[in-house]
């Protein structure tokens, strides 16, 4: 052990700049909790809160570390030195790693402290069980989440600044996989370790998740120590004979092409799996893409829609008018309309000057066509008119965004007797006690409460409710107030839109004591109806293959039960798997998606009277074990 | 020689090249897969775009690295300056190598888009040249910024992290908006889709930023026969590494401080009723305008009792009120909005309801605000029961002269809030004792121990003892833990007589007032209740409820079921977030929660009744259990 000192020593000494940067940090922290903030007042939800952007800092804290850790010593020529101590490159290894580790699981550990001091100053009398065994899980998962990081980055810290790229390269793989749905490819999101999982009292630790990922950083390990043994003189002499030799050029190019065709070849095999029907299917030709040209729109679509098409062309001009009149908006002198497709479970998408709609799932009937084109380009024109600020905290905005298109869609397209299939749906919720406005303007917390597509008839409320207050150039004048000059940045949420308001003269309150009224109207409006849909109850069966939901309900009207599900609270809703009863009142889905200790789903009642399925509270529900 | 010096850079740096090309091409696919598989762009330049940001700026980060930073820290540039070949031919063999290289990814890239575009897409010549010249522009910005930065040598980290906090604060604290700007308003959302306008002025400022980075790289390496892009390429020296440190920190704090200045304008109601006194504004805003008789009392009434609170207790002044109206909450239902620190507090209240009583609210305002002012100092458990008393002592005493009745409600609330035991403890463990009594049960326990106090030591002792609880100017940080004062102190300093001997002559003035008020209290409803978790399968449970109320209020009477979903610990619970079931007791004494419960989950909950005697609601006590 007395030898190994003098390199602890010397490993310790190059390891101080990281140590005053972590301490530092640990500093800020502490520093803001005990100078801005009344210490013993602090809530036990905020200090169990799960921080991805804290998980984010520790990654780039690990990679920075790792980066020259082990290959500095050959880049500056000292390993020779190293090598030239009685202590092997094991023990070099330990010295460097284990003191490095040291100084990133600080971060944690400081955490855990703080917050048993904090939650000891801070402690009410409600607590009747001590919450630390929470922080100590927290503190421990953060710390094999550190561990994670630190391994992969020290793999990675071979590649020198090859490294960025392979990471990058890294995350578009994640992601890639993810949309694909590929199972188990959750079990490598390194950020969500930490995500807390209740049973009762005690915080489930995710075991499949965290052995996965230890194997992981184990497997990283393993080759950064294999690295590391390897690295030398003797390695460098073999890569550079490689190098120059000219059937290595030929061998590494082929080696590029293969990895890239590899890529290729699983993308296209989870593809094909991931297709719900793999039964052998008749192929059609899909029909040409035909052009069409108005004043305000270039329409592109397939030819054997051209008929239908030519019926949305004679209206589509007056459409776009009445939409700007609407907005008092500057005209765009040309929109690119796609009919050739729209993004999965819509009938229509707005993008910059640019709209795509999904004629089939819009239908045949020529007002139905021209109501969609009007409410994609209200999109379209408000995010002209304020230059796309409106999306700047499209958390908070996206009911209005939502709200003002599906307004024009049913007050100035749609047949006055339609405007009821959308307020029903908002009916039944606030019927429900489920309509709050805080909710409303924060769109993560509805998608992760009731459903995503709320923003629709609650926003045509609020839209409506800000027309009946004041008037109907008030909407284009709240789309136009978040393009002004001085604007204050970094707004969000409720402040956003006080200031908006303000901005315009309106007031804020007086728009939401409108929107409350309206929500009451239709209720009273709505009541048959709204007794008419029945509240559902669900039952949960899940094993090691299959996650099965039973339903039942008491029916008063016609209508159907739908199903879907997600692994996490913040799965975005395009990766919703919606399913489909099999044998009876029963939903299924495969559990090789859900890896987490939990999943979530939701059962809702689809009926012909509503434009929108009546969504239940989503359910987190714990898997067996 | 120039094409010497190119095989000499090739033959260096092919397998990095070609590793560069590799891996673009694979993160290019994967980021089309992700585009198209997402379904959401409906356009595969949304790709290109990621690939532009994410893809490309690691490329040139890496083949800079290579070009620059290996060179001249291997200082292998010698030997090519002894050759005869200037510097500045040497310099821009790299520079144009590295650019060539970029662009030729890119375009592959843009090709590819294009390729999957075109039959999707209209694809006009004027928006492939907007896009390629935007892509272009971009990754031109990039890489002379990075070849720059690469002959920046030992500095170029700390650059990279001032860079960083320099363009943070000036976001922050000057008019720029980053995502309008240059390089970033190039590639911002408009990207994919813009067919027709080029954004000039982004693509100025780009191509400005270009050229000064290429101009500035080309002068660092020519500099004093290259002399200081070598000087630069050495390792730092200790002196150097501690003053880089200390700038960046201090440009940190600096940015950060700067960062705090808002440019928001305070809040305000437009179109509302102001009334103002020594240090308190009122705003009320009502459907009817400003002129709104009934909203012109209001804020009278509200301004002329906050001043007066604000005077008894020696504050200096009290947040703004901001009050709107809200028609479709109860009477007796007040909701708080969110403010940002100091603006104020903003309230809703059906003040034009036919049933509205001004005193409830003002009872309910005078806390909030309260809590606004201490910046929720007054929520601490051992205060709590002080601020809670407050509120509807400080309303009752203001009455000229009290109504009998107001007064025995309050007294009734008291006598029912301790009859199931109430000792000296409770005061700190106040939080409990609200779950187990109820808010408004509370709060009548609470003024009844103020009023036993004035009562026994004097309004002024009274008053001196609040002023110490509820006014006491704490520090916002951890000088407040220096100062910790308890009730037992509090008491004997300012009102004269300890905490035991307060608690026993409150309780004597309650046992007193019980006999008188023994009927009355025998007709007070007490509930209890039932809460079954049944099992619908091994993971999913239902809620059944079962309450008894005894003795009934009236036949027709309706209780509340009221109940959370609980997190895995135990915090203070929002009443806003407190979900409801309401049903006739006569009709219904049981039910079951609409939806289903995962095993495991835990709810918080307690049956409910408003009582009209009492003039408010009573609980059977909140419960928090666990769904097994």
């Amino acid at each position: 052990m007395t030898r190994l000192r003098p390199l602890l020593r010397k490993e310790l000494r190059s390891l101080v700049p990281f140590l005053g940067l972590v301490l530092f940090l640990i500093g800020l922290n502490w520093g803001d909790t005990f100078l801005t903030e009344f210490p013993d007042q602090h809530a036990l939800a905020k200090l169990l809160e799960h921080d991805v952007a804290e998980q984010v800092l520790l990654f780039v804290l690990a990679f920075a570390l790792a980066a020259g850790l082990l290959v500095r010593e050959r880049d500056e020529g000292t390993l020779a030195f190293l090598d030239a101590l009685p202590v092997s490159r094991v023990w070099i290894f330990a010295c460097k790693v284990v003191p490095a580790l040291g100084i990133l699981w600080l971060i944690p550990f400081s955490d855990l402290a703080l917050k048993v001091l904090l939650h000891y100053l801070s402690r009410t009398s409600i607590e009747t069980s001590s919450p630390w065994p929470l922080f100590l899980t927290g503190s421990l998962l953060d710390a094999a989440s550190c561990v994670v990081y630190f391994s992969l980055a020290l793999m990675l810290s071979f590649l020198r600044r090859f490294s960025y790229l392979v990471l990058g390269l890294l995350i578009c793989a994640y992601l890639f996989l993810q949309e694909l749905q590929v199972p188990f490819v959750a079990w490598f999101n390194l950020l969500t370790l930490s995500d807390p999982v209740y049973q009762g009292r005690h915080w489930l630790v995710p075991a499949t998740r965290l052995i996965a990922q230890l194997v992981l950083a184990a497997a990283c390990a393993g080759v950064a120590f294999s690295s590391f043994l390897m690295m030398g003189d003797a390695s460098q002499r073999f890569a550079e004979g490689v190098r120059r030799r000219r059937g290595a050029m030929v061998l590494a190019g082929l080696g590029m092409a293969a990895a890239v065709v590899v890529w290729i070849g699983l993308a296209v095999f989870w593809m094909e799996r991931s297709k719900p029907d793999r039964a052998t299917q008749v192929q059609y030709e899909p029909w040409s893409i035909s052009r069409a040209n108005t004043s305000r729109y270039q329409f592109i679509y397939r030819e054997n829609q051209a008929e239908l098409v030519s019926q949305l062309l004679q209206h589509a001009d007056t459409a776009e008018a009445r939409v700007r009149e609407f907005l008092d908006a500057e005209p765009i002198s040309s929109i690119a309309a796609d009919l050739t497709g729209s993004a999965p479970r819509t009938a229509g998408i707005a993008h910059w000057k640019t709209v795509q709609m999904d004629l089939a799932a819009v239908g045949r009937d020529p007002v139905s066509l021209v109501a969609v084109l009007g409410h994609e380009t209200t999109h379209v024109y408000i995010d002209h008119e304020s230059r796309s600020h409106l999306e700047d905290d499209f958390n908070s905005t996206r009911f209005f965004h939502e709200g003002l298109a599906s307004f024009v869609e049913y007050h100035l397209f749609r047949p006055a007797s339609s405007l009821a299939s959308i307020r029903r749906v908002a009916a039944v919720m606030h019927a429900r006690q489920q309509v709050k406005f805080e909710e409303l303007i924060d769109d993560r917390a509805l998608t992760e409460k009731l459903d995503t597509d709320l923003v629709y008839p609650l926003g045509e409320i609020f839209v409506a409710a800000l027309v009946d207050r004041y008037g109907d150039s008030a909407p284009g004048k709240v789309v136009k107030a978040f393009n002004r000059p001085n604007a204050p940045k970094s707004l969000t949420g409720l402040a956003l839109w006080q200031d908006v308001f303000q901005a315009c003269g309106y007031n804020l309150s007086a728009v939401e004591d409108g929107f409350y009224r309206l929500l009451d109207q239709a209720v009273a409006e709505q009541r048959r109806f709204i007794d008419s849909i029945p509240r559902l109850r669900s039952a949960v069966v899940s094993d090691a293959r299959r996650i099965l939901l039973s339903y039942s309900y008491e029916a008063r009207v016609q209508g159907m039960v739908v199903c879907r599900f997600r692994p996490r609270a913040d799965t975005p809703a395009r990766l919703y798997e919606y399913a489909y009863a099999e044998q009876g009142k029963e939903f299924s889905v495969n559990a090789s998606g859900y890896t987490s200790p939990s999943f979530w789903y939701q059962i809702g009642w689809r009926t012909p009277g509503a434009s929108q399925p009546v969504w239940e509270p989503w359910v987190e529900t714990l898997k067996e074990h | 020689m120039t094409w010497s010096l190119l095989r000499k850079e090739l033959r260096q740096h092919w397998w990095a090249f070609l590793l560069i090309a590799a891996a673009a091409a694979l993160g290019f696919l994967m980021i089309l897969g992700t585009t198209v598989t997402q379904g959401q762009a409906g356009t595969p330049f949304a790709g290109l775009r990621m690939f532009v940001v994410l893809i490309a700026t690691l490329s040139a980060l890496v083949l800079c690295h290579r070009l620059v930073v290996v060179e001249y820290q291997a200082k292998t540039q010698l030997f090519i300056e002894a050759l005869p070949v200037s510097r500045w031919q040497m310099m821009a063999v790299k520079y144009f190598l590295g650019l060539a290289i970029m662009m030729l990814i890119v375009s592959v890239a843009f090709g590819l888009a294009s390729l999957l575009a075109w039959h999707q897409q209209l694809l006009a010549l004027r928006f492939a040249a907007i896009l390629a010249v935007r892509a272009a522009s971009v990754v031109w910005f990039i890489y002379s910024f990075f070849f720059l930065m690469g002959l920046m040598g030992r500095y170029r980290l700390a650059i990279y992290v001032g860079l960083l906090i320099a363009v943070t604060t000036l976001a922050q604290t000057t008019a720029l908006d980053l995502r309008r700007f240059g390089p970033f308003a190039l590639m911002d959302q408009t990207f994919a889709y813009e067919t027709e306008a080029f954004p000039w002025e982004a693509l100025r400022t780009t191509w400005l930023l270009g050229l000064a980075c290429s101009l500035l790289a080309f002068a660092l390496s020519l500099t004093r026969e290259g002399s200081v892009a070598s000087l630069l390429a050495e390792k730092m020296s200790h002196r150097e590494k501690v003053l880089i440190a200390v700038l960046l920190l201090g440009s940190l704090w600096a940015g950060s401080m700067l960062g705090e200045k808002g440019k928001k304008q305070p809040f305000d109601l437009r179109g509302a009723t102001a009334e103002q006194r020594d240090g308190v504004l009122v705003k009320v805003a009502s459907p009817a305008g400003e002129n709104d008789p009934e909203a012109r009392r209001l804020a009278r009434r509200v301004a002329s009792e906050l001043a007066a609170m604000r005077e008894y207790l020696g504050l200096k002044r009290l947040p703004t009120v901001f009050i709107t109206s809200r028609r479709d909450l109860d009477a007796n239902r007040f909701e708080r909005g969110e403010l940002e620190r100091g603006e104020g507090v903003h309230v809703q209240a059906n003040f034009s309801a036919k049933d509205w009583r001004d005193d409830p609210f003002l009872a309910w305002l005078v806390r909030e605000v309260l809590i606004a002012a201490t910046d929720s100092r007054v929520k601490l458990e051992s205060k709590r029961w002080v601020l809670d008393g407050f509120a509807l002592f400080w309303s009752s005493s203001q009455r000229a002269q009290p109504p009998p009745e107001a007064d025995k409600a309050l007294v009734l609330r008291a006598l029912y809030g301790v009859e199931n035991g109430f000792v000296v403890q409770d005061l700190q463990r106040w939080l409990s004792f609200n779950e187990r009594v109820g808010d408004d049960i509370a709060a009548g326990v609470a003024w009844s121990g103020l009023r036993s106090l004035a009562r026994h030591q004097g309004e002024e002792q009274c008053r001196r003892f609040i002023q110490a609880v509820l006014a006491a100017d704490d520090p916002k940080d951890l000088r407040v833990l220096l100062r910790p004062a308890t009730l037992d102190q509090l008491l004997r300093q300012r009102a004269g007589e300890g905490l035991q001997d307060f608690f026993e002559q409150w309780q004597k003035e309650l046992a007193a007032m019980r006999p008188g008020l023994a009927d009355d209290l025998a007709q007070l409803p007490r509930l209890r209740g039932q809460v079954d978790f049944l099992p619908l399968s091994p993971e999913s449970r239902k809620v059944r409820f079962r309450a008894d109320i005894k003795p009934l209020p009236a036949p027709n009477a309706r209780y509340s079921f009221l109940y959370r979903r609980l997190p895995g610990f135990d915090d203070e619970i929002s009443p806003k977030s407190i979900e409801r079931v309401q049903d006739s007791y006569a009709q219904r004494p049981e039910d079951e929660l609409p939806g289903s419960f995962s095993r495991g989950a835990r709810l918080y909950s307690t049956f409910a009744l408003e009582v009209p005697a009492l003039g408010c609601t009573v609980i059977s006590g909140w419960r928090r259990d666990e769904l097994r």
